[in-house]
């Protein structure tokens, strides 16, 4: 059999072993072994699954996935996260939807400290979602906006993704990250603009504050109100100043919702454990499918099923115009399986020779990139914040919801990303300032 | 009929190890072959994870890869005994023939290959590390109380020595550490101030010169791959190999020597290390770097490893001395000595075959 | 794993002096412990990630069997790992194996945990593939859905 036959072959089987509700782990673990084993052979199959499940644990990037999760866990058991959302509830009661608008400023303030989508995804899921739910938003809304929201993470500086991609494409770092500050305002701003134009026609989706309130009921919100952002805040300033990394932050942020958990006097030592057993069981699943989702790249790779498509899709001597049109329809179709940093590794050495050879200015082919990237992370079947969320929260919102939630903020995206397209000066204004 | 040797080297695209090593080595093998042999190259960790390039050659995975052996000291002891004296060598290109010279030659290291089911063929040294700064780091008074990105446990032996805090980030987070403040110098090939962008954020550049690095191998195949080609297809790798390792190594220094002449316009400032500093650092390879070897020989097994270390550094007089004449820019010339002094002299109806 | 961090920035801070190590120990200890030792524990609160799409829309005896030949495949996925990572571990115990960062740093009881935390998640998807062969009221879903409800 010719190899693309059998990466095709794979995908398929893949699929369906996913809609037979096969853990997503699984199913595309399993095609990928048995892939490779058919591939190359059985040795090498087996190689790859003593190669893959340890060495990718440790890395040190994606230490931040636990803490950040057990700060949302403890933020949430402790009541300080409900603390907030109450008052902001009251605050934000003349703004439809509101409380979803407050999480997608939420995300886009913790976007402008930690470098990854993921992340930032965790950070919100077991936050603000609950209180949502809580106040009857509809699920899909309440879910969807922290897995769209959370995308923010790579598009607002600093980003993991544009140092990777600055550095394939020899750019610079430092313009990249100015590039990313206006597309990601725009992208949040987008967010923000559909999230109310929705709920006011539809107020079902978001149920409006109808309660009326006392200057007590503000006084008592307004004490709520200091702690999760002492913690946010705590954890963006040490950022800045230089006290410790991104991936550290995590850990500060857990250690600081402990301790103002205390200092509420709302910690219980039983809160403390369902929070960290909660946090291991969510990271046990993510890891899963991140096992799995890395496998199935590694298969992909070897199969040449990634190459296959971009070749097909570009061709030399096109225009600049057609050469973005097609990486769009490149990642947006790669993004339904694999993963950001796998699509960027594996389509660069044909992506780049092309981009330059029309001319496109590489800093806002960058940006356009790294949007694309970010969108993929919420298409399905292989939309690896929504699996974050949806691990966040157990089986209160089935996967189909989220996904269908999040659609909403897909469609919001693509007209972003036309803008972005049409409009270089949105990248580019900030870096030419830099000169 | 037509043969795909399939190869993974975990560096992305434009790093000198990959477009001067594997791309160069592809196309010459290409055009040298008239097609018939082809060299297929998987770039980043999308086939395998860095670490696992030994492990994923020795299951077949790939047929070649590049590998840094100080992932793996347990499964290459000798190899990290000798990698452990990096910090004393500071002409990459004396390096690459001693090492290959060596690797290819001695009966331990070839024992040591053996055991791991893989052929080795060629190695590689990185231009000399330097100290890529904040704020100017020049004598030994500036460098104490600095947090150094260091490369080894012998550079953060060193780092201790003279008072800095030796500081492990992932190469992903230099950029940010610099930017925020984390750490106050990367010791790492200048190179990087380009391919990194680190001359945004580290305006300070110190030419110390904190050693090189080569542990591991740029070539070595899978034992089965190896011995499957035909003999003519492992003549022609090995003739190309010992060219392509002559450009390379070229070309590694030159991008250094690249990113160096363009930082000025990045408002980057090159000093030369003081004195105090550079004595320092002399006297820190001529006492410590020796015992710190042999203790990592303790630590990891490996019997006579006061003989490895006098063996190997016989080669790499004997290389000092071949070279001590030869133009470092005249690749010809230099194509020759390797020819006539170490890959010439591989019978390839024998070496690698058990 | 978050107090080492914590004290790691403390110390990094205060008195400029990292943990030496502290990466290493970080992103293969505590990693390694906390994403495959709780496995089982996701199994056995059925919680792991997957589609349930097409299968809600399946009649209830198609989905029991759909339901067990999903768990086998899983339970033989799981048993893969658990034998090869096994292997490795022996192998990494056996030559006593190490790596190096800025220390060195004794690895093979991190590798140890792989073929734990498999070989404990095959046997909790045994145990569940096992009562949703015998047991028709069987609940593929985690059992207490918790907090305010949709
Ligand atoms: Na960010
Ligand atoms: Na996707």
């Amino acid at each position: 059999m010719e190899n693309l036959t059998i990466g095709f072959l794979g995908l398929g089987a893949g699929l369906i072993l996913l809609l037979l509700r096969v853990q997503i782990g699984v199913a595309l673990g399993l095609v990928s072994f048995i892939g490779i084993g058919v591939l190359l052979n059985a040795r090498a199959a087996w190689g790859m699954l003593t190669a893959v499940p340890f060495n990718f644990v440790g890395d040190w990037n994606l230490t931040a996935i636990p803490m950040f999760l057990l700060m949302g866990f403890v933020a949430s058991e402790t009541g300080i996260s409900s603390g907030l959302f109450r008052a902001m509830r009251i605050l934000l009661a003349w703004l439809p939807g509101g409380l979803a608008v407050a999480s997608v400023g939420a995300c886009a303030m913790l976007s402008a400290a930690s470098g990854s989508s993921v992340a930032t995804s965790s950070a919100f899921a077991r936050i603000a979602t609950p209180e949502m739910l809580r106040y009857k938003y509809d699920p899909g809304l309440a879910t969807g906006v922290i897995a769209a929201s959370g995308t923010l993470g790579s598009l607002i500086p600093p980003s993991i993704l544009m140092v990777l991609y600055g550095y394939l494409a020899e750019v610079s770092i430092a313009k990249l990250f100015m590039a990313g500050f206006l597309p990601g305002l725009l992208s949040a701003t987008m967010f923000i603009a559909m999230i109310v134009i929705r709920c006011s026609l539809n107020p079902r989706l978001a149920p409006a504050v109808t309660d009326t309130f006392t200057t007590r009921d503000f006084l008592v919100a307004a004490k709520e109100i200091w702690a999760l952002p002492t913690i946010i805040v705590g954890v963006l300033s040490g950022i800045f100043i230089g006290l410790f990394s991104p991936t550290e932050a995590g850990a500060v942020g857990a250690a600081l919702a402990i301790c103002l958990g205390a200092a509420r006097r709302s910690l219980s030592w039983g809160a403390l454990y369902r929070s960290g057993l909660a946090t291991l069981t969510s990271t046990a699943g993510i890891f899963m499918v991140v096992i799995g989702t890395t496998l199935l790249g590694k298969f992909m790779t070897l199969s040449g099923v990634p190459g296959f498509i971009a070749s097909s899709l570009l061709s030399p001597g096109s225009t600049q115009l057609l050469v973005i049109a097609m990486v769009a329809v490149l990642y947006l179709i790669l993004g339904c399986f694999l993963d950001s940093i796998g699509i960027m590794l594996l389509t660069m050495p044909i992506i780049l020779p092309v981009a330059r050879e029309v001319g496109i200015e590489p800093i806002y082919f960058g940006i356009i990139l790294v949007k694309l990237l970010e969108i993929g992370l919420v298409t399905p079947p292989v939309g690896l914040n929504v699996y974050i969320v949806k691990a966040a929260l157990g089986e209160r919102v089935p996967l189909v919801s989220i996904f269908r939630g999040v659609s909403w903020f897909i469609a919001v995206d693509l007209i972003t990303l036309a803008l972005l397209i049409a409009f270089p000066v949105i990248s580019l204004y900030l870096p030419s300032l830099m000169d | 009929a037509t043969q795909e040797i399939t190869a993974s080297i975990w560096f992305p695209d434009t790093y000198p190890l990959v477009t001067d090593g594997y791309q160069a080595l592809a196309q010459a093998l290409d055009q040298q072959s008239g097609g018939e042999l082809s060299l297929k190259v998987y770039t980043g960790d999308s086939v395998l994870p860095p670490a696992a390039h030994l492990s994923g050659l020795r299951d077949g995975i790939v047929d070649m890869t590049y590998h840094a052996g100080t992932y793996t000291p347990s499964d290459l002891p000798a190899d990290n005994v000798l990698a452990a004296l990096g910090i004393s060598f500071n002409d990459s290109m004396v390096l690459t023939a001693a090492v290959a010279d060596f690797y290819l030659n001695d009966d331990q290291m070839q024992q040591m290959f053996r055991q791991q089911g893989v052929v080795f063929l060629g190695s590689y040294a990185s231009p000399s590390y330097a100290l890529m700064c904040t704020s100017p780091v020049v004598s030994l008074a500036d460098i104490a109380g600095k947090k150094i990105r260091m490369p080894s446990p012998i550079h953060a032996a060193w780092a201790a020595s003279v008072q800095a805090a030796a500081v492990n980030v992932p190469s992903s987070e230099m950029f940010t550490g610099l930017e925020k403040g984390q750490l106050d110098c990367a010791a790492n090939s200048p190179n990087d101030l380009k391919t990194r962008s680190l001359w945004d954020v580290a305006k300070e550049v110190t030419l110390l010169d904190l050693g090189q690095y080569f542990a591991g191998w740029q070539y070595a195949m899978n034992q089965g791959a190896w011995s499957d080609l035909p003999e003519e297809s492992r003549q022609l790798l090995i003739d190309s190999i010992s060219d392509n390792l002559v450009t390379m190594t070229i070309a590694f220094e030159q991008s250094v020597a690249e990113a160096l002449a363009e930082a000025g316009d990045h408002g980057v400032t090159i000093h030369e290390p003081g004195a105090d500093l550079q004595a320092a650092l002399d006297s820190f390879v001529a006492e410590q770097v020796e015992p710190m070897a042999l203790e990592v020989a303790a630590r990891l097994n490996v019997e006579g490893a006061a003989d490895l270390i006098s063996r190997f550094g016989a080669v790499y007089d004997k290389w000092q001395g071949l070279l001590a004449d030869v133009d470092r820019d005249d690749a010809a010339a230099l194509q020759a000595v390797f020819s006539d002094e170490i890959y010439g002299k591989i019978d390839v109806s024998a070496y690698g075959l058990n | 794993m978050m107090l080492q961090t914590v004290i790691d920035v403390l110390a990094s801070n205060l008195a400029g002096r990292p943990i030496p190590g502290n990466l290493e120990v970080i992103s293969v200890y505590h990693m390694v412990l906390v994403v495959f030792l709780p496995l089982a524990f996701v199994e056995m609160k059925k919680e792991p990630i997957a589609v349930d799409l097409v299968y809600r829309m399946l009649p209830d005896i198609v989905k029991r069997w759909v339901l067990l030949c999903g768990y086998l495949v899983t339970a033989t996925f799981f048993g893969f790992l658990a034998w090869k990572t096994g292997g490795d571990a022996l192998r990494s115990f056996a030559m006593n194996e190490m790596m190096m960062g800025a220390v060195f740093l004794t690895i093979w009881p991190a590798k140890l945990a792989l073929p734990v935390g498999f070989g404990a998640a095959l046997l909790m998807v045994l145990a569940n593939a096992w009562q949703a062969a015998t047991d028709p009221d069987f609940n593929p879903s985690p059992d207490v859905p918790e907090g305010a409800e949709t």
